[in-house]
């Protein structure tokens, strides 16, 4: 094998020697002293492994060396390429993935079919431009480093001039002159990385939505969070929430662009439209009304189609969506989703939006509960009358700022947990509350200081999803 | 103490809320009888009629909104008056049909006083 190395880097040499114009059979021999059949044999090894190639001169053949024997293959015809050679180029020319051979100053010598059905056959064309459409060879590829010989092998993933996303995994590799190619396996991961990005989206979306149910959002909060994070999985162009407001039948607006009056008042009409039928509806500019327009309308419909053409002229919209906003059959709003022209949004997308929609609802619906629940409670904690709460066993479990202030404590923490009879003189009251549902009459009372008062007490019992759950008393608080 | 000869029938899967809220009628003194599910609560419609009928709104086995329409279909059962005894809201039952009857004439949603309750039931029976 060293014999043979020896040999075949004294061919390559004699080659070099005789220079550009290619050296016959004779020249090369009368440099590497063999005989004319075992020197042949030499050649065609070499040429078989891409170091050297030949040009058919009439009846002579001219030998050069390869400078980069891998282009060589696809700059030959089918005739002239060897069986290996012919298998080896249909295989790179055919794989399912792009394959590229730069020379050392960017130039395009060969790209496979996979990417020449992406940008055409650009061979001969700089690859910052073919592939990125600038001029200027600072490209963020990663390419260049391995040219400049910094890294051995690069691996990247960078949005091309069509915006596609592509990975780049390019590596030199050395020709027997010296000279090197740059090789490259590319792959279009656009949807891929899109659908990644979705998912990764979609995942903080429902994070976010749990998050609100166990966080004390306000609707602003959710609203916002909400509407930002659902761009990022869309696309949209605008979105809005409107909470309805069924007492004071308004819609308050949360909004990632905000229009002028008009325009506002045109959302609003929508929004109140979509509440009304309880089913979403879309309106494309390139159609018409869709979907569930004979029924619960709550306006003509020429005058719903011109506020959305309105909108739509008004900002270069493609798409209007509305969906309500129902959780548990009760309706908290609309979700207006607006995309501009040229974006249309898929059934996936939309029916995403109609599960978020109901999502949304819970949280606005948890949110309202919540601040119900407050201002009922605050009405507790500024009663003159005392109230509090106990397990079914009669365990205190909550008291208002009026009986701590008649039983004569500072904090409910000195009050919680302590027994019925800690507090009251007669210790049967729970047990018959809990057989008879509630209890009235008149109680003996025992202060903190020990010292006692009697009090009329109402006593009702409370039953839960699984059973009786607390206790809830109302005394007097005009002390006697 | 009032004294009452109505009967009130109890539907529901809880054995909790069953046993508490029998227990608190016939202390109050109605006439009780306890139902786990529609199909006993068909069963038992058969032998007697009530009332009242204190109805919890998803429990197995029998939808309610079929078991409303079994009562309705039971001339029999003309007079009853139902209360429905829900942890579920109220929208989301009319949503899905359950309010359209005319014997529905309340709605008490979990958790809930006794007081309420109770109310409730003699209303019903003051309608009859």
């Amino acid at each position: 094998m060293k014999v043979e190395g020896e040999i075949f880097n004294k061919i390559i040499a004699a080659i070099q020697d005789i220079g550009d114009i290619g050296a016959t059979m004779d020249e090369i021999s009368r440099r590497v002293p063999l005989e004319r059949h075992t020197l042949s044999k030499y050649l065609n090894q070499l040429r078989a492994d891409g170091r050297i190639s030949y040009k058919q001169i009439g009846r002579a053949k001219l030998w050069y060396v390869s400078k980069a024997p891998l282009q060589h293959i696809f700059r030959l015809s089918e005739d002239e390429k060897t069986y290996t050679e012919k298998i080896f180029s249909r295989i790179l020319s055919d794989m399912p993935e792009g394959i590229l051979i730069l020379d050392f100053d960017y130039n395009i010598l060969f790209m496979n079919h996979y990417l020449v059905a992406l940008y055409g056959n650009c061979v001969g064309e700089k690859f910052h431009y073919a592939f990125f459409g600038s001029y200027n060879d600072n490209d963020t590829s990663g390419i260049r480093e391995v040219i400049e010989g910094k890294v051995e092998e690069i691996e990247t993933q960078v949005e091309d001039k069509e915006g596609r996303i592509i990975n780049i995994k390019a590596r030199q590799v050395e020709n027997p002159d010296g000279s090197f190619s740059i090789i490259a396996i590319i792959r279009d991961v656009t949807d891929r990385v899109r659908n990644e990005e979705r998912i990764k989206n979609l995942s903080e979306l429902h994070r976010l939505l749990g998050e609100s149910v166990n966080r004390s959002y306000t609707i602003d909060q959710l609203c916002s969070t909400i509407l930002k994070n659902l761009q990022d999985v869309i696309g949209f162009d605008m979105g809005d929430i409107l909470i309805y407001d069924p007492v004071e039948e308004t819609l308050s607006s949360y909004s990632t662009r905000e229009g002028d009056d008009e325009v506002e008042d045109c959302k609003r009409i929508i929004a109140r439209e979509a509440i009304q039928r309880k089913e979403p509806f879309m309106f494309s500019c390139c159609s018409d009304l869709n979907a569930n327009t004979n029924t619960n309308t709550s306006m003509d419909m020429d005058e719903l189609t011109e506020t959305m053409t309105r909108m739509a002229e008004e900002y270069n919209l493609q798409e209007l969506h509305a969906i309500p906003l129902k959780t548990k059959g009760e309706i908290h709003g609309a979700l207006l989703i607006f995309t501009r022209q040229g974006k249309t949004l898929s059934d996936a997308d939309r029916s995403l939006l109609e599960g978020i929609s109901e999502s949304i609802a819970g949280g606005i619906a948890k949110i309202k509960a919540e601040e119900e629940w407050r201002l009922k409670a605050s009405v507790i904690e500024i009663s003159s009358h005392p109230i509090f709460m106990t397990s079914p066993g009669g365990k205190f479990t909550y008291v208002n700022p009026a009986f701590l202030k008649v039983w004569g404590y500072a904090e409910d923490r000195e009050v919680l947990g302590r027994s019925w009879s800690d507090l009251w003189a007669r210790d049967d009251i729970p047990a018959l509350v809990r057989e008879r549902g509630s209890w009235r009459g008149s109680l003996i009372a025992k202060r903190r200081d020990k010292s006692e008062f009697t009090t009329p007490l109402f006593v009702s019992l409370i039953i839960g999803k699984k059973g009786p759950l607390q206790l809830v008393g109302i005394a007097n608080s005009g002390i006697r | 103490m009032s004294t009452h000869t109505a009967t009130v029938m109890v539907v529901d899967d809880e054995p909790d809320v069953l046993l508490s809220v029998n227990q608190i009628l016939d202390a109050n003194n109605y006439r009780t009888i306890k139902a786990r599910d529609g199909y006993e609560c068909l069963a038992k419609l058969k032998e007697e009629v009530p009332d009242v009928l204190l109805l919890d709104i998803m429990m197995p086995g029998l939808t309610t909104k079929e078991l409303l329409n079994e009562i309705e279909k039971d001339s029999r059962l003309a007079g009853m008056k139902i209360i429905f005894l829900t942890a579920i809201h109220s929208l989301e039952a009319e949503e899905i049909g359950l309010l359209n009857s005319k014997r529905v004439v309340d709605f008490i949603e979990k958790p809930f006083s006794v007081r309420r309750m109770l109310e409730a039931v003699e209303k019903a029976i003051k309608l009859e």
